[in-house]
């Protein structure tokens, strides 16, 4: 057994290096002139190294930017949707997910149900008649629009997953501090989400990438005024012979805070994804 | 304070928005599915109630027709390569003894990719003129002349398996990867003592282990699959000639580009009852090997 070891090193660098390349290449092109983008044939590396692609992407005029939305502005669309949106779900969605894994109560099978059912049903079918309620609301374009369409598939989302940690909290906590004289609230408040601050943080950083990754619901619902990046990167794809520099940059400042939030909360992450499929 | 009264209490939030998503908003939907409605009516909002209709027009369209069975090929093709992609990359991690937590988070990358950014990034790869792809196969001489790759009707299709694969393998890999984990390290060493090969460990020891873990993360992965969007529009929007149109995209398109939303509701309906059906056909499954 233990010669064979390096045969997996090698496979192991080998899958690695297919899954990264893409992505590397990416960097690769965003770092080049536009001469060398759209060179044929394409060289794999580039002969001269320039961060211009970056410094248009934030100081380029504002009216040849991304159709005359300015990049900082479309970061901070897409940071304040994505941060409301996990705190609005978590706020609500950690007391649902307190009571379902440690209460009995009548009806309880009923409501497994339906979370499965949210959990399953496709984004256009909440979509179309989403998009009739906010169009009536007059929320078209607005954060509160877009926010009120991510709390649909992210809330059932986060009790599947918190109700996992929950449960793994040691029975007969609330017991012992109930009979100390707390209040049920007060046990909520001062145990069990301190004690399951890893789970809840794990939580947060899954939806917190699913909001800021989702393009369906805010391509649907926003128009002009509030893009995120996801909207504001495909519409390079729309565009006839789009700038490939400032497209490979923009991508690359899209993606990078969110692939080092991955890599820095790689342990939550697994932990929070593996939380309702793993049985021991 | 009763428990259940406590226990209503937090709930009660959360109640009441999934019972506004699966009540009033499904609901919702299959009404507007019977309608035809015309958001740009004299009086504002036009709708006119036409029964049925939708329905039939919906599976006696040719391009409906197309998405519904692409979108199964499209799920099958993807989730039978996901799943044994991710099962390989999970196995190679698992032997390692060392920087393990390295290549996990290596392998974890792709998955925090937006769709959309995944899409700009192959359509870069395969573009028709400056794309590197065309560019490597054609020194290499695989290929004699630069391809359009999303443009053939017959590669499109396989072009999009590969970037929704790549991007979304990282899923059933954690998932499998931790089911791994669980597998007692002493069955193994009594299977090697009992003089099985590597294959019969696989077969008799690993695979029943992480049977019921695999099948959850597959249902879950099939969902996703079933209603894959960002990657479709991005790479291919539909085409060449509907070859790629997938029934989330086409619903999408119908309601809120050409404002069907009737049509564009029935298609959604038509979407989750075939996602609700597969769902149920796993769970039947799953309740099986548990028993």
């Amino acid at each position: 057994m233990k010669k064979k070891r390096w045969i997996y090193y090698v496979l192991a660098c080998f899958l690695g290096f297919i899954v990264l390349s893409p992505y590397i290449w990416l960097i690769l092109c965003s770092l080049r002139y536009d001469v060398e983008l759209t060179a044929i044939p394409v060289k794999i590396l580039p002969r001269n190294i320039t961060f211009s692609n970056y410094y248009r992407v934030f100081f380029q005029p504002r009216w040849q930017q991304l159709n005359i939305m300015n990049f900082k502005h479309i970061m901070m669309n897409t940071i304040i949707i994505a941060c409301l949106s996990t705190v609005i779900c978590l706020a609500i969605g950690s007391l649902g997910a307190y009571a379902y894994a440690r209460f009995k109560f009548i009806g309880k099978g009923i409501i497994s149900l339906l979370i499965i059912l949210t959990i399953m049903i496709p984004g256009v079918f909440i979509l179309i008649p989403l998009y009739v309620f906010v169009r009536k609301l007059n929320m078209l374009d607005t954060y509160g629009g877009i926010i009120l369409s991510f709390i649909p598939f992210t809330l059932p989302l986060v009790i599947f997953i918190l109700t996992g940690f929950f449960k793994n909290l040691p029975e007969g906590l609330e017991d012992a501090a109930r009979v100390d004289g707390c209040s049920r609230m007060g046990v909520l408040f001062h145990i069990i989400l301190p004690l399951s601050l890893p789970g809840i943080a794990a939580t947060s950083i899954i939806i917190f990438l699913l909001c800021w990754n989702e393009f369906e619901f805010p391509m649907a619902l926003s128009a002009w005024k509030i893009r995120v990046l996801t909207v504001a990167l495909s519409q390079y794809e729309t565009q006839n012979l789009p700038d490939y520099g400032l497209m490979t940059a923009t991508a690359v400042l899209a993606t990078f805070p969110i692939i080092v939030l991955v890599l820095i909360f790689q342990k939550l992450i697994i932990e929070g994804l593996t939380q309702g499929a793993i049985k021991e | 304070m009763k428990e259940h009264y406590f226990a209503g209490i937090l709930l009660s939030p959360t109640l009441l928005i999934i019972g506004i998503i699966v009540g009033y908003i499904s609901i919702y939907s299959f009404v507007l599915s019977l309608q035809r409605v015309n958001l740009t009516g004299k009086t504002g909002v036009e709708y006119t109630f036409i029964g049925l209709k939708n329905y039939f027009e919906a599976l006696a369209n040719p391009i409906v027709i197309r998405s519904i069975k692409n979108t199964l090929l499209f799920t099958c093709i993807s989730l039978g390569a996901t799943f044994c992609f991710a099962l390989v990359v999970a196995l190679v991690v698992n032997g390692l003894t060392r920087f393990r937590g390295a290549f996990v988070a290596l392998f974890m990358i792709p998955w925090g990719i937006s769709p959309v950014a995944s899409g700009l990034i192959w359509k870069w790869i395969f573009d028709p003129s400056f794309g590197v792809a065309n560019s490597i196969l054609w020194r290499l001489g695989i290929i004699e002349n630069y391809r359009m790759w999303f443009g053939d009707m017959n590669i499109a299709m396989y072009l999009v398996i590969v970037v929704a694969i790549w991007r979304n393998f990282p899923f059933l890999f954690i998932v499998l990867f931790a089911a791994l984990r669980t597998v007692p390290d002493n069955l193994y060493e009594a299977a090697v003592l009992d003089g099985a090969t590597a294959s019969q460990r696989f077969l008799y020891i690993t695979l029943p282990y992480i049977r019921y873990t695999a099948l959850t993360g597959c249902v879950i992965q099939t969902v996703w699959y079933l209603r894959i969007f960002d990657l479709f529009y991005i790479l291919t929007e539909g085409g060449p000639a509907y070859a790629t149109m997938v029934l989330n995209l086409w619903a999408f398109k119908q309601s809120f580009f050409f404002y069907n939303i009737g049509f564009g509701s029935a298609m959604a309906v038509i979407l989750t009852v075939i996602t609700l059906l597969i769902s149920l056909g796993y769970f039947a499954i799953i309740a099986k090997t548990e028993s």
